[in-house]
């Protein structure tokens, strides 16, 4: 059985080796550490119920899974050979050192036709919360389907790099022009101290991780906080926003649950807000037969594609109200409010009521 | 603990005076369409307002159906609740399940209320699988021994990740005839370009 230790060194000799040489320690093949944050639903939250799925779900990719250790597991494809450490039984790692491209459409593929599995979704102000100096930074706000024309900004691509990313984001974010762009889609840091060694580090808000250099074990700490931070967000939005009914002797009923309120931070055109959230494709997969119930104010009674969960949604010009069953995954909630950041507006945030 | 009366504002000031001649002591909010009033004798941290254009209008919906409400407002919650079970492939859906999550107040329903709230589901169910889900869900109404179902035999989710979400969208398009309703309009067809597409190359700075 392989240590978990073992393993890291593995990964930063990978790290460290030229590409296209042998396998190192005869396991991993030398390039950079691609790692995914994947959130699970397995039918038990326990050790064993994570490895059923993780099982299930190599078969459906043809992927042939193999234990290497506690709670690690090695899944091989034709072409490559990825890692998945489910130490945490809902938010998994998925580590490869194969080409970028072929990582996600394994992901891809897994979390479309599984509706047990989906990525993290790392809203702005969580995203900025990595470890480390921060040099790196990239923007990539894209609302053309949720805005439409005729916007002031309606796509940006900016590639930053030095050692004053906040500033930039401080500066577009005092124009109320493009404050609206700032979506944050991926940050680069420097994580690490002399002592304990360095690495280099990519977090992007879809739950992706890149380690292009050093010590891949300062890395995954820096990722294993981030992972951290993230789940008791995801698991604060469901104590938060789930709406339980419970009876109440024997002809009453208690609610309990607030309604999630996101504010847009602007105003926008509801109708077609709404006709480009229910087109069933990602990134939001959601799915709803809109109805409209006065001017400029829509509800949904929608579904969650990626984990089959019902949502009711409620729109107005400048608020979105969304309400919680007592099964639906805070994940829904947080991928919800992460694209909207990313497809509508970046001030968008979820409001205390 | 403070009592507080929440009523409509057309009826705020015969509340009022009702408290007043019963001596009863309690913080009063009226509401109506863009507006919301608290007043009395607010506790400290509660402090009276009058707001209006509020941008939180219609109440949250968050009991949305009870065993007398009309059947097109029962029918969307079911078709919710079948677009669940679809997304994640089960072949049937449980009608009095389906029920307990539409309306929560099930549990505490009497037999008779049951009874006509699954008739309802029914009534809806069978509609759809006429209509819009033709070959798509299956009625199954149940007997004395066994429990109404609905089989579901196609689901867009079986399609390949390229043809879901079009097997979405045309299965939300047929429903919206049958809920009554027009979806929200769609994204233009005609995107602008983006300089992405324009492949620019480097062309400009070699002219330098």
């Amino acid at each position: 059985m392989l240590d978990r230790q073992d393993f890291l060194n593995s990964l930063t000799k990978a790290v460290g080796a030229a590409p296209g040489g042998e396998l190192v320690d005869g396991l991993v093949t030398p390039g950079t550490v691609k790692t995914r944050l994947l959130e699970a639903h397995p039918a038990e939250m326990s050790p064993e119920g994570a490895q059923s799925l993780l099982e299930q779900t190599a078969v459906r990719l043809n992927l042939k899974s193999r234990k290497l250790g506690d709670e690690l597991w090695a899944l091989a494809g034709a072409e490559q050979t990825m890692f998945v450490d489910t130490l945490n039984p809902r938010f998994w790692q998925l580590h490869a050192t194969g080409p970028a491209g072929d990582v996600n459409r394994v992901v891809r593929r897994a979390v479309a036709t599984e509706p047990r599995l989906d990525t993290g979704w790392l809203p702005k102000a969580l995203l900025r919360k990595l470890d480390g100096q921060h040099h790196h930074l990239r923007l990539a706000f894209d609302a053309d389907d949720l805005l439409g024309r005729d916007q002031a900004v309606r796509r940006t691509r900016i590639r930053f790099e030095g050692e004053a990313p906040d500033g930039l984001l401080d500066l577009l974010g005092s124009d109320p022009t493009y404050a609206g762009a700032t979506s944050v889609t991926a940050v680069g840091s420097r994580v690490g101290n002399a002592g304990v060694g360095m690495a280099q580090l990519v977090a992007d808000y879809r739950g992706a991780f890149v380690t292009a250099a050093g010590d891949f074990e300062v890395a995954a700490n820096a990722i294993w906080r981030l992972v951290d931070q993230y789940e008791q967000f995801v698991r604060g939005l469901e104590a938060r926003y789930r709406v339980v009914f419970k009876p109440l002797e024997d002809e009453g009923l208690t609610v309990d649950g607030d309604v999630a309120v996101i504010d847009f931070g602007r105003e926008v055109d509801v109708e077609r807000l709404v006709g480009g959230l229910f087109l069933a494709k990602e990134p939001f997969r959601l799915w709803a037969v809109p109805r409209q119930i006065d001017d400029e104010e829509w509800i949904a009674d929608a579904v969650d594609l990626h984990v089959g969960q019902p949502l009711r949604l409620e729109f107005s010009p400048t608020q979105l109200r969304v309400m919680l069953e007592p099964e639906t995954c805070g994940n829904t909630l947080a991928r919800l409010l992460t694209n909207l950041q990313q497809h509508l507006d970046a001030r968008t945030r979820l409001i205390a009521v | 603990m403070a009592p507080l009366f929440i009523v409509m504002n057309d009826v705020r000031a015969d509340v009022e005076a009702a408290l007043q001649r019963w001596g009863i002591e309690a913080l009063v909010l009226s509401i109506d369409r863009g507006f919301a009033r608290l007043d009395g004798p607010c506790p400290e941290g509660l402090e009276p307002f009058v707001r209006e254009r509020t941008p939180r209008t219609w109440p949250p919906g968050r009991i949305r159906v009870d065993h007398q409400s009309p059947l097109e407002e029962v029918a969307e919650l079911l078709a919710q609740q079948i677009g669940a079970a679809q997304a994640k492939r089960q072949p049937v859906l449980d009608l009095a399940e389906a029920a307990s999550r539409i309306y929560r107040m099930w549990s505490q329903l009497s037999q008779s209320g049951r009874r006509e709230f699954l008739r309802k589901l029914k009534d809806c169910a069978r509609y759809l699988a006429a209509s819009s889900l033709k070959g798509v869900i299956r009625l199954e109404a149940g007997s004395n021994n066994v429990a109404p179902r609905i089989l579901i035999e196609r689901t867009p989710a079986d399609r390949d990740t390229r043809g879901m979400p079009q097997a979405w969208q045309g299965q939300a398009r047929r429903m919206a005839t049958d809920l009554g309703r027009g979806g929200g309009a769609p994204p233009e067809e005609d995107p602008q370009l983006s300089l992405d597409d324009l492949d620019l190359g480097e062309a400009d700075e070699g002219d330098a």
